[in-house]
């Protein structure tokens, strides 16, 4: 079952085609990982499908419906939850509430929905954070930080998740403990756009090398590690990035 | 149908937009390059015709007048950007109260050291020329004249100079200007004291135009705003070219049969608030000119 | 401090005030009348900028709308007291709405200037249909008691005045206490803190803004009709936008965000207006001047924020 696909999909900004021309297709319920260099689109990628930019070109459909056009939050609501490389959170506000406000999202106005207590204290135990509650948000640590992150998309109770570079900046044991995380989560669909090759094999089904703007490969993670020209390309380069990583 | 009224009106619409296109490339140097909404911008305007009435009162010179006022103003706003607002981080809202109250104060001092009643200033050059059946003054020309010359040296200075290149550089990317070694903090409080010079230097030479009085200020200020913003933030071509429509639509529409200075000012602000609506970051918004 | 603690304080405050004429001069009266009628402006300011983060300079224009919509139909219909206030109060609301569709789409600094503007042509307005709205020299006009029954309470009276704006100010802000509680209140807040992430989150931004424009409006009108009633007397500069800057001055003083902060704020600086009238009467603009640089450098978060980080520090040692 399809949940999401993109026909012909093209970005360019000022003349520059950073996604090109692209036909991507995700089935509900898989793990999908996007790799590739950078400036290879993965980013914009994922802007593209929550709504923060307008295609210059082509369609994207999730669960048969076009989406694209869409506001962000209308597709916020469908189900399509995102993280972001750059901590993206309401600094100032507790952890509790960040998670409160995409627990309450898709519930009523003028009354606080008599479940939201439940659904933020279960995505507050799963990131582990439920003793840090009442801190702001920018006392925590980075790696906390992360977590919320992901935290807060979860509480959205999205169908498909997008996690952009989720273990940027952490070290190997937080890493660990995301990877974890995520691999619990058994209903969502998850892309997640990683450099961290190690993370990418814990976690995907399937891979998309993405490299200009196109698909280059896709495939079992198997097929793609063995890839002559994603090798040249792609984990040639990634050799660099995981030696940045274990520093 | 007699066109001599229109003519007159398209002159006066003409050099006033000058004199707003000097106040309002003060506004947008100072947003462009620090961040800072200066909400103090028509008071210092306002401090410059002041402080060139005391210089004449002094010393009888007009142009003596036109040269210390600006200078004065320029060195207070250097220490206004330094001491008060620079602690402040360009944050928005910080920044417009901070001036805001730099405004009260300003206009408080003048008004308790000045007075209340607007004061009138004698033209430095008392000619008219004829146009077509009318006298128009000289002076008026001479201003729109001289506020051309200046922004064509401010011109000058942006991209001719070492000067000019650091405040380029600080308006395009600050962090990487400051690790190429300029002076990014001396820079801001430059540009702040320019930007004030700019706005007395007008206020000086409107002076003969309208009188001084300690008010003069507050009513410049969001038309100047409007304007800036127009032309889009930080664009010096924007607000010229803001400034001028603006001025030449108000001034001609309050020369048609039945519409008087305030409804052709209210006219002309819907008219500029209508098309900030169509257009949200202004003609030129995001041009680094 | 926990809610029930600021619950009990609050209570008390309004039986003090409630009992207030027993033990206070008549000109106090007028002076605490005159802070619970731009206290609500105050508040409704806050609910734009301390909540949401919305710099307008134009909130005089529905403060004035208000007053003016009730001051006309009274003048000209002879209409009760109830009339005239729902009238201003619709006034309000319905320019609201229409000003707020336009200009909540405008980016942060262009909504700052467009809002000052919408004050700029309406109090030029203002000016020029003197006819209408008597100019700076205002219209006053007379207004029927408020009658229950056989009882009437003639708005000549000065406690007849202060129970009446006090009134209308608790009931305000109790709903506004309410709102700001609920999901939409919290939604706000985020819109604040990091706009972009409350839309990817799902909450339709520029829709909540129009809903939070509107609703200010609204309670600025609401002010400014109960301002008309209880000063009989209306006049155009009631829409420059030095009113507005007014009530930001307020709210941040005693601390944006909180509510309470704007009625502390408005409370405290309006008496010392009036305390400086008397003494020094071109010193309040600077006086304020001087606050504020002070203020808006050392503390931000005013009266509420000291306050709170007192508290705090308490707390810790």
């Amino acid at each position: 079952m399809i949940i999401l696909e993109t026909k012909n999909l093209s970005k360019d900004f000022s003349g520059l085609s950073v996604i090109d021309d692209l036909n991507f297709s995700l089935s509900r319920g898989e793990k999908r990982a996007i790799i590739g260099p950078n400036g290879a689109g993965k980013t914009t990628l994922l802007r593209l499908l929550t709504g923060e930019l307008r295609p210059s070109a082509g369609d994207i459909y999730y669960e048969s419906t076009k989406i694209s056009g869409w506001s962000s939050h209308t597709i916020a609501r469908q189900g399509i939850a995102r993280t972001f490389q750059i901590v993206n959170l309401f600094l100032n506000l507790t952890v509790e509430e960040n998670i409160r406000a995409a627990a309450q999202v898709n519930h009523l106005w003028l009354s606080w929905s008599p479940s939201i207590r439940q659904t933020t204290e279960t995505i507050l135990a799963l990131i582990r954070l439920d003793n840090q509650s009442r801190r702001p948000v920018r006392e925590l640590s980075h790696g906390d930080q992360r977590l919320m992150e992901v935290g807060v998309a979860l509480a959205q109770k999205p169908k498909l998740l997008l996690l952009d570079e989720p273990t940027a900046g952490l070290s190997p044991v937080e890493t660990r403990a995301l990877t974890e995380l995520l691999h619990q989560l058994r209903d969502i669909t998850i892309v997640i756009v990683e450099h961290d090759m190690e993370v990418v094999l814990a976690l995907a089904d399937k891979i998309t090398v993405l490299h200009r703007g196109q698909i280059l490969a896709e495939g079992r993670p198997l097929e793609i590690q063995e890839n002559k020209q994603v090798q040249e390309i792609y984990l040639h380069k990634n050799s660099l990035a995981s030696e940045r990583s274990e520093q | 149908m007699d066109f001599s009224p229109f003519l007159f009106q398209a002159l006066n619409g003409f050099v006033w937009g000058w004199v707003l296109a000097l106040i309002a490339l003060g506004l947008s140097l100072v947003y462009g390059i620090t961040g800072i909404i200066n909400m103090a911008h028509g008071a210092l305007y306002m401090l410059g015709a002041v402080i060139g009435w005391y210089v004449i009162q002094a010393t009888g010179n007009f142009w003596v007048a036109l040269l210390v006022a600006p200078f004065i103003v320029g060195v207070l706003g250097i220490l206004v950007e330094a001491l008060m607002l620079r602690p402040l981080h360009a944050q928005p809202a910080a920044t417009i109260i901070a001036t805001f109250a730099v405004m009260l104060i300003l206009q408080q001092t003048v008004l308790m050291t000045f007075g209340g009643t607007p004061q009138s200033i004698e033209k430095p050059w008392p000619g008219l020329i004829s146009i077509g059946d009318r006298s128009y003054p000289q002076y008026r020309l001479v201003v729109a004249g001289l506020s051309a010359a200046l922004l064509v040296l401010i011109g000058i200075v942006l991209y001719r100079t070492r000067v000019g290149l650091w405040i380029r550089a600080v308006r395009q990317n600050p962090e990487l200007a400051t690790t190429l070694g300029i002076p990014v903090s001396l820079v801001y409080s430059l540009v702040f004291g320019l930007g004030s010079a700019l706005a007395a230097f007008a206020g000086v030479l409107a002076s003969p135009i309208v009188s001084v009085d300690h008010q003069m200020g507050l009513d410049i200020l969001i038309a100047a705003f409007m304007i800036v913003i127009v032309g889009g933030l930080g664009s010096l071509k924007g607000a010229l070219i803001a400034a001028l429509s603006y001025s030449l639509l108000e001034n001609l529409l309050s020369a048609l049969p039945g519409v008087d200075p305030i409804l052709a000012k209210i006219m002309a602000l819907t008219a500029m608030g209508a098309l900030l609506l169509w257009r949200p970051h202004g003609l030129f918004g995001n041009a680094t000119a | 401090m926990s809610v029930s603690i600021k619950l009990v304080l609050l209570l008390l405050i309004t039986v003090l005030l409630a009992l207030a004429p027993s033990f206070i001069s008549v000109f106090q009266l007028s002076l605490l009348s005159s802070i619970f009628i731009w206290g609500l402006f105050a508040l409704s300011f806050d609910l734009l900028f301390g909540y949401t983060g919305l710099l307008s300079l134009g909130h005089s224009v529905y403060f004035g709308l208000g007053a003016y919509g009730a001051a006309l139909s009274i003048k000209h219909f002879q209409l009760e007291w109830w009339a005239g206030l729902g009238i201003g109060l619709l006034l309000a609301l319905m320019v609201a709405a229409l000003i707020g569709f336009l200009v909540v789409r405008v980016k942060s600094h262009g909504f700052i200037i467009v809002t000052a503007v919408t004050s700029l042509i309406c109090f030029l307005l203002a000016q020029r249909w003197n006819g209408l709205t008597g100019g700076d020299d205002g219209i006053s006009f007379s207004v029927a008691p408020i009658a229950l029954g056989s009882i009437e309470w003639p708005f000549s009276s000065q406690i007849v005045r202060y129970y009446f704006a006090l009134s209308i100010l608790l009931l305000c802000f109790i709903f506004l206490w309410w709102l700001t509680r609920t999901p939409l209140g919290q939604a706000w807040k985020l819109i604040r803190e990091n706009e972009g992430r409350a839309e990817m989150i799902g909450y339709p931004v520029t829709q909540l803004k129009f809903v939070v424009f509107v609703i200010a409006g609204t309670f600025a009108g609401l002010a400014g009709a109960t301002y008309a009633l209880t000063n009989r007397f209306v006049w155009a500069g009631l829409f420059h936008w030095i009113i507005s800057a007014d009530g930001i001055i307020w709210t941040l003083f005693g601390g944006a965000g909180t509510l309470i902060g704007a009625l502390l704020g408005t409370g405290a600086l309006f008496s010392i207006k009036e305390w400086l009238s008397e003494v020094w009467k071109t010193g309040y603009p600077l006086l304020v001047g001087s606050v504020l640089l002070l203020l808006i450098r050392f503390a931000p978060n005013g009266l509420m924020g000291l306050a709170r980080s007192f508290f705090e520090r308490r707390g810790r040692s």
